[in-house]
């Protein structure tokens, strides 16, 4: 009876139970009560899932999702791009950290000192040249300073990604002040993923060959990186 | 759209953007599916609103990979449940607690159990005692309007099984309740 309530029963099986609920009377009640039952759980249940949240809801909603970055902002940044940006970060600081120790050694141009690291005049489109003021906290100031036309003693250049100015002065500035260890982000900027290792090769007279086989395995000095 | 769900998205969102426009919809539909599925596990309104809101928040963080509403929301339902489990077992554990501090102490554990009827709550019992499978399609099927096919979509499963869920649960539940059986009037 409890299969029948709860729709367990094929069409023949429901027609034989109806035929025979039909004309024995403690089967029908029995089957009226099953029933009963399975539509007083399904109405229990459906009230207990019939609420509303209440009208202060939405507007609690609407002031976390307000507190919420954009998502079509990073969530459409594919990941790589990340850790190029990441990696571009990473290149800068090896520049910005190795830039004063090679600076007392190179002579100042006529131009105010201004040096050029990279390609030097030849600017590749994508990116543009900016200053870099090494030791200086108020860098910002100088690298205005030094657009504007002012004499500002500018060691050299470093090419930036356009509208990264802003990021390569704040890492500038953070490494300066000791916030990031920026002899730790050459490091990394300059470890490989995966060094080559060179090993040599001995290679045995084809006249020895006949003697016995040699597999890879046991082949002198051969060593297969897979 | 209910008046309260359209007004939820607006300052989040930039007008005229396509992702914004999808953004807005889905969140003007759904808070009101994730608040019943975690009734449907935690029968305490305001902890479901603060589950509700949860899956919301993860939902709009994950938005770009949900924008089709056939993913969209089958995620939403899935999250809320989890958030919703996740919920009532840290509320077991604080009751326990509290129920134990409350009977050390010699007070009756009456209040909470109070509110609902003993049948109401036999049924929770039944409910919670289910597997989760069986749980999350009797829930969903009782939510307003879904027949077994939309709880299969939101679910992923099949239809089929999704019948024989709802038939395994209902028939788990009626044999836990059949003590009930006499008191229930027939119509």
């Amino acid at each position: 009876m409890t299969a029948a309530a709860a729709g367990g029963l094929s069409a023949g099986q429901q027609a034989e139970l109806r035929a025979h609920a039909s004309c024995c009377a403690a089967c029908a009640r029995e089957l009226e009560a099953a029933r009963a039952l399975a539509t007083a759980i399904k109405g229990t249940i459906e009230t207990m899932v019939s609420g509303e949240p209440r009208p202060e809801f939405a507007a609690r909603l609407r002031a976390r999702l307000s507190a919420e970055q954009e998502p079509s902002r990073w969530s459409r940044v594919p990941r790589f791009a990340v850790g190029a940006g990441l990696a571009a970060a990473a290149l800068l600081a090896a520049l910005l950290i190795r830039a004063p120790m090679r600076e007392p050694a190179r002579p100042a141009s006529a131009a105010g000192g201004q040096q050029t690291i990279g390609p030097g005049p030849a600017v590749s489109a994508p990116f543009a040249r900016a200053e870099r003021l090494p030791e200086a906290s108020d860098s910002r100031a100088k690298v205005r300073a030094a657009r504007a036309g002012r004499s500002t003693a500018l060691p050299f250049e470093v090419l930036v990604p356009p509208n990264q100015l802003a990021a390569a002065l704040e890492l500038n500035d953070a490494v300066n002040a000791g916030r990031v260890d920026g002899e730790r982000l050459v490091e990394l900027a300059q470890q490989p993923a995966s060094p080559l290792k060179w090993e040599s090769l001995e290679i045995e007279p084809l006249d020895h060959a006949s003697e016995g086989a040699v597999t890879p395995a046991s082949g002198p000095g051969l060593a297969l990186p897979f | 759209m209910d008046a309260m769900a359209c007004s939820i998205a607006g300052p989040a969102v930039r007008s005229g953007d396509s992702l914004a426009r999808e953004l807005e919809a889905c969140l003007a539909e759904c808070p009101r599916l994730a608040h019943r599925v975690a009734l449907g596990v935690l029968r305490n309104p305001t902890e479901a609103e603060d589950v509700a809101q949860e899956a919301m928040l993860r939902a709009y963080r994950n938005f770009a990979q949900l924008r089709e509403r056939e993913r969209f929301r089958p995620w939403l339902v899935r999250t809320a449940w989890r958030l919703a489990l996740d919920a009532r077992r840290a509320a077991g554990r604080r009751e326990r607690h509290e129920l134990a501090a409350a009977e050390a102490r010699g007070e009756p554990e009456a209040e909470a159990l109070a509110a609902a009827s003993e049948f109401e709550r036999h049924v929770a019992a039944a409910l919670d005692a289910l597997p989760d499978k069986l749980r999350l399609v009797m829930v969903l099927a009782a939510i307003e309007g879904y027949n077994t096919r939309e709880v299969a979509s939101l679910v992923g499963i099949p239809e089929g099984t999704v019948k024989t869920r709802l038939f395994r649960a209902r028939q788990q539940m009626a044999e836990r309740l059949q003590c009930f059986v006499k008191n229930i009037p027939v119509g």
